[in-house]
């Protein structure tokens, strides 16, 4: 059985409606706001949850790997991050967009990965003022020339692999989920500024790693 | 500057085009299966949890309703047990020899509380009377103002003040050929101080050479009839010359009390003649009294 429930867009849906909102959802539909999707799915709803999973799989995914950089390990931590989102269901509130609260999840248990498996990698969260990493020579300086956009789609992530976690952190929120520098800040537990001058640290070394390859 | 800027945010956009080009990554098929199998259970779950047995819905208010009879029946108990308030001269019976009382209350105590609590205004006028003729001695005479004085009221030895209200028990022995006699030296502290205070005067010598007496007279004060009872704890409250007499008078006509509390006047010991007077009107308390008497 298909529900046919219509929604009203997502700018016209008072918050406080939102979070009253139990009812079903009918999945694929574009309108439905994510904070509605986890609330129908609190309601009872496992065709809204199918919805939620779709949208944010693949980037939730691409972040982990990037901040992994182990697929075996990305994987195990993604199915936690679910399986934790599916047993808060039921404590689940409106206070913020959904993106935040899945990040906000997926950053806490990073955390605690780094710490039972490589606490040296909490170290870079905070070096912010840590030296760049030495980029690979520029175009003009590589003996071959011949460089196809998957060359240079396989540097970018190169020398994202080589930012400190933190930077690569927001540099991935901001490009997978759309995240701004608040939603950053609050996804990653730091103030504002501090968001602001990763991101900014973070595309600083890639144009410099990057120069003469775009 | 501008200039740069334009070119930064050019770069910055073809560095997020190129990262677009270049993260490609999906989670695997079976992963997505297990999570939405996952998202699915979870949503069966409540259903399961709502399946257990009837009873258990009635556990919380079962339990809050087995606590408030509890406290109810603890609170009626200890306040219908609470006992009578103290008096003054209790109390001061009580700060001298705290477990002096213990064996004279336990007995009317355990079997018949109102009869106790009948009897409170009593005792506590001769323990004020007791302590007043002791103040009247003073500490010179200290000897004999111990025993004039009833044992109960007298300073009472440690093992005295750690013998428990009720019968003590016997530790434990090695062999059970002696357990009589084991059981006879070990009638306790509390048997022996009761002896001492029995109207005998032999019985003040009768130590754990007599015990089995001791332990028969035990015996026979124990089976004994619950009205006597209050009595032997009277009796027991006496000084032993006087409770020898109030042993020689049990019986007999009031008369004879009368003669020998006028005796005992005429001997010149008042305090013993005032006791056994006070035992005689506890006894016959509808007996008219002589006018010498009054």
């Amino acid at each position: 059985m298909t529900h046919t429930l219509t929604l009203p867009s997502r700018a016209g849906l008072p918050r406080i409606r939102a979070a009253a909102y139990c009812d079903p959802v009918m999945p694929r539909d574009p309108l439905a706001a994510d904070e509605d999707l986890m609330l129908a799915y609190r309601g009872g709803n496992a065709a809204a949850f199918d919805e939620l999973y779709r949208r944010h799989k693949a980037p939730l995914y691409r972040y982990l790997v990037r901040q992994c950089r182990d697929a075996a390990v990305a994987e195990e931590l993604f199915q936690d991050i679910w399986s934790n989102l599916i047993r808060a269901r039921a404590s689940y509130t409106v206070t913020a967009r959904f993106t935040t609260y899945l990040y906000r999840l997926a950053h806490n248990r990073l955390i605690d990965h780094y710490r039972r498996r490589a606490p040296a990698a909490l170290v870079s969260f905070d070096d912010e003022d840590a030296a760049p990493a030495e980029p690979p020579a520029p175009r003009h300086e590589q003996p071959d020339a011949v460089y196809d956009s998957k060359q240079r789609a396989a540097r970018l992530l190169a020398l994202l692999a080589e930012l400190p976690e933190a930077q690569r952190e927001a540099f991935v929120l901001q490009h997978e989920s759309g995240m701004s520098v608040e939603e950053i800040a609050e996804a990653t537990g730091v103030s504002r500024e501090t968001a602001k001058s990763r991101l900014r640290y973070a595309m600083t070394k890639l144009r410099a790693g990057m120069e003469g390859w775009l | 500057m501008a200039v740069n800027e334009r070119d930064t945010a050019g770069e910055d956009s073809r560095i997020a085009a190129l990262y677009r080009e270049a993260a490609l990554e999906e989670p695997p098929p079976y992963l997505d299966a297990s999570i939405r199998r996952d998202a699915r259970r979870a949503l069966d779950a409540p259903a399961a949890a709502r399946a257990r047995p009837w009873w258990s819905a009635w556990r919380v208010p079962v339990a809050f309703a087995a606590v408030a009879v509890l406290s109810v029946s603890v609170v009626a108990i200890v306040s219908r047990e609470g006992g009578e308030p103290l008096t003054i001269g209790e109390r001061v019976a009580t700060s001298e020899a705290p477990s002096a009382a213990a064996p004279q209350a336990a007995p009317g105590a355990d079997h018949a509380p109102a009869e106790t609590e009948a009897q409170a205004p009593e005792r506590t006028r001769r323990k004020l009377e007791a302590r007043q003729r002791q103040d009247r001695r003073g500490d010179a005479s200290a000897p004999a103002t111990q025993s004039a004085v009833p044992p109960g009221e007298a300073s009472a030895p440690s093992s005295q003040s750690a013998a428990p209200r009720g019968e003590p028990i016997a530790p434990p022995r090695a062999s059970a050929a002696d357990a009589s006699a084991q059981a006879a030296a070990g009638a306790s502290p509390t048997l022996a101080d009761q002896e001492r205070s029995a109207p005998a005067p032999a019985a003040e010598a009768a130590a754990a050479a007599t015990a089995p007496a001791a332990v028969q007279r035990r015996r026979a004060e124990t089976s004994a009839a619950p009205a006597a009872r209050p009595a032997m704890a009277a009796r027991n409250a006496l000084t032993p010359a006087v409770a020898a007499m109030v042993v020689e008078l049990d019986g007999r006509a009031p008369a004879a009390w009368l003669e020998r509390v006028a005796t005992l006047r005429r001997d010149g010991r008042t305090d013993d003649a005032d006791a056994l007077l006070a035992e005689f009107r506890r006894r016959y308390p509808d007996e008219p009294l002589p006018e010498a008497f009054r």
